[in-house]
């Protein structure tokens, strides 16, 4: 979940809590994924206790996240509760809060969103609301001709509006062919922040502008008006909201490549994406990074504990396999992105750009981390790689069918790993007995 | 602002009068859909009723209201379904005002446009490319987000019916069920 929804979620809650929302009441989360986790977590420092999860997907019913129970609306809350009281933190907030009502719920007293994921979606229909996205539209459309005045040449727009690593790397990864097809000579690309840029100048392009969240709404909102003869198209499986491949994602195992490759830029063959060629930049920068760092080449191992989509793992197993590593010779090393992302104890916080993080993964050596977006930004780097994935259901199926970097053809080379905690210790023998 | 987006613009603002007209005459509430079926001679339309039955149950849904600019969809829809409260015959020019109005936010849950290619960003067909699903499952995930799809027969033509409805139902059932490398 993106800082910005994290803070709003921990405010709000802390706001009901204040208000005494919780007291006397069944608290429950509507979505079993991982906002519901971080729910969880911020509840329990405020000590109130979630009775149970609720999630549409028949696949979770049954199963635990935390230990919580997740079952199905029908089964646990269609007899009317009058004490529950539901917390939503969803982009499909609207849908949700309807099938509630259906069963007598009512928003504000048993339904709070907690935090408004849905920027798109608004079931008002007031004049006003009509004419603030009529302005933003507008608005979208002197963001669209200011990047044609930056750009003379540019011959195609491609935007990735999602401020998610994985996402836009996958978005630009592909656009080679799709420009290729096309005959495109001069695409530029449209990113949200400073970091999702270095993700595409990873992939080897150099025309990216990033802008704020709210400058992006805009270009997306003018895309979608803007006529078809345009050269712009929207590169994301969950936007824009017309798009609808996020919702066959894992479906019979459609990974999330093939939902770019296929999906968005309908493109034939097998998958494969453009050959990213070392730059003597990025060779400059590793070698400054890790003489300044004093880290040892190819005896250095980059751990990334940190992802928004999986779970967590707790940072005790990250120590423990930080220190066996260390007993047997090697340097360890966190990736650090964020001033909220901590080292595991006993580790060297390093930060590097994205931008040339291939080529720091393959000077080290070794990388063990959390299935990430930067997990496929980093999927090429010639490395001993070793990728965790919860062991949970991602829509239809299990997390590793949708994020499998073997499965969707991005590494040949890489060890993944279904984490559980109970298999911890084995898990721990395995990778050493690996190194 | 430029002339083709003030264009698009005008059309949304039809669309937006044409949909409180919708609400209003048809009582629009929880447990009432509108289904636009964009182009009548397509497999989109032809899966847009096939799965009609599946999508309100899976919802719960008391009734459908369904566009469309063809008078064979308004001959042929009650065979699919007995949630179908109407179908409305619309000229392209609302039909036009409608999905522009939904392209510029999505302004309710309840409106559902019955197109893998419309309206601009909705993506799919390319997916046939995987070899892992047909056509039908495309449309049934992506537009009713049917959750588990089984094939299905083509329903039962009454002998009464015109042949033209017997014809748009088996040119439009070829191919949907197979799977394509």
């Amino acid at each position: 979940m993106d800082y910005s929804y994290k803070i709003q979620m921990e405010q709000k809650l802390k706001k009901l809590f204040d208000k005494g929302m919780f007291i006397n009441r069944q608290v429950v989360i509507f979505g079993s994924n991982e906002p519901a986790e971080q729910m969880i977590d911020v509840l329990e420092t405020l000590d109130v206790q979630v009775k149970f999860l609720l999630d549409n997907n028949k696949k979770k019913a049954g199963m635990f996240l935390k230990k919580i129970p997740i079952k199905k609306p029908e089964d646990a809350i269609r007899k009317f509760q009058n004490d529950i009281l539901i917390l939503i933190i969803s982009k499909h907030y609207y849908e949700m809060l309807e099938q509630l009502e259906n069963y007598g719920y009512q928003e504000g007293i048993h339904v709070i969103k907690v935090v408004n994921m849905s920027r798109f979606a608004n079931n008002s229909l007031s004049e006003e609301t009509f004419s603030l996205y009529q302005e933003k539209v507008i608005s979208g459309e002197n963001i669209y001709y200011d990047i044609k005045l930056k750009y003379p040449e540019m011959d195609y727009l491609f935007i990735l509006p999602v401020k998610a690593i994985g996402d836009v790397f996958l978005g630009a990864y592909y656009a080679y062919n799709y420009s290729i097809n096309r005959k495109i000579s001069n695409p530029v690309f449209a990113v949200t922040g400073e970091v999702s840029k270095k993700a595409v100048l990873a992939v080897g392009y150099d025309k990216v502008i990033s802008f704020t969240i709210e400058e992006m709404d805009c270009l997306e909102r003018f895309y979608l008006l803007c006529p078809e003869e345009y050269p712009v198209m929207e590169v994301n499986h969950q936007k824009p909201y017309t798009c609808g491949l996020r919702k066959i994602g894992n479906y019979k195992k459609i990974d999330f490549a093939s939902l770019f490759f296929y999906g968005i830029y309908e493109l034939e063959g097998n998958i494969q994406g453009r050959k990213i060629e070392k730059k003597q930049e990025s060779i400059i920068y590793t070698e400054e990074l890790f003489i300044q760092n004093n880290l040892p080449e190819s005896n250095t191992v980059i751990l990334a504990p940190y992802a928004k989509a999986a779970s967590k793992i707790e940072m005790k197993f990250w120590e423990c396999l930080a220190n066996a590593l260390k007993e047997e010779g090697y340097t360890v090393c966190t990736n650090v992105a964020s001033k909220e992302e901590t080292a595991v104890p006993g580790t060297y916080p390093l930060a590097f750009s994205l931008e040339y993080a291939k080529d720091v993964l393959e000077m080290a050596g070794y990388f063990i981390g959390l299935r990430s977006g930067f997990c496929d930004l980093v999927s090429q780097a010639k490395c001993k790689k070793i990728i965790f994935y919860p062991d949970r259901v991602y829509t239809a199926n299990k997390f590793i069918d949708f994020f499998s970097l073997a499965n969707m053809g991005l590494a040949d080379d890489v060890t993944e790993i279904v984490f559980c905690s109970e298999r911890q210790q084995e898990i721990l023998k395995q990778i050493l007995q690996s190194f | 602002m430029g002339e083709l987006l003030q264009k698009e613009l005008e059309k949304a603002k039809d669309g937006r009068k044409y949909w409180l007209w919708l609400m209003e005459t048809y009582k629009l509430s929880a447990g009432k859909y509108v289904i636009l079926i964009p182009e009548s001679c397509t497999q989109d339309a032809y899966l847009s009723l096939l799965f009609l039955e599946d999508f309100t149950k899976q919802k719960n849904i008391n009734s459908v209201v369904i566009l469309s600019t063809d008078t064979v969809i308004k001959d042929v829809a009650f065979l699919f379904s007995d949630k179908i409260e109407e179908v409305i015959i619309i000229n392209d020019k609302i039909k036009e005002s409608l999905i522009k109005f939904y392209c510029l936010y999505e302004f309710s849950s309840r409106f559902i446009i019955a197109s893998l290619t419309q309206p601009k960003g909705r993506k799919g067909k390319g997916l046939l490319k995987t070899g892992k699903v047909c056509l039908a499952e495309i449309f049934a995930v992506i537009i009713y987000g049917l959750e588990e799809v089984k094939k299905k027969e083509i329903p039962e033509i009454p002998f009464t019916s015109e042949q033209k409805l017997k014809i748009w139902i088996e040119q439009n059932n070829k191919d949907i069920w197979q799977l394509k490398l």
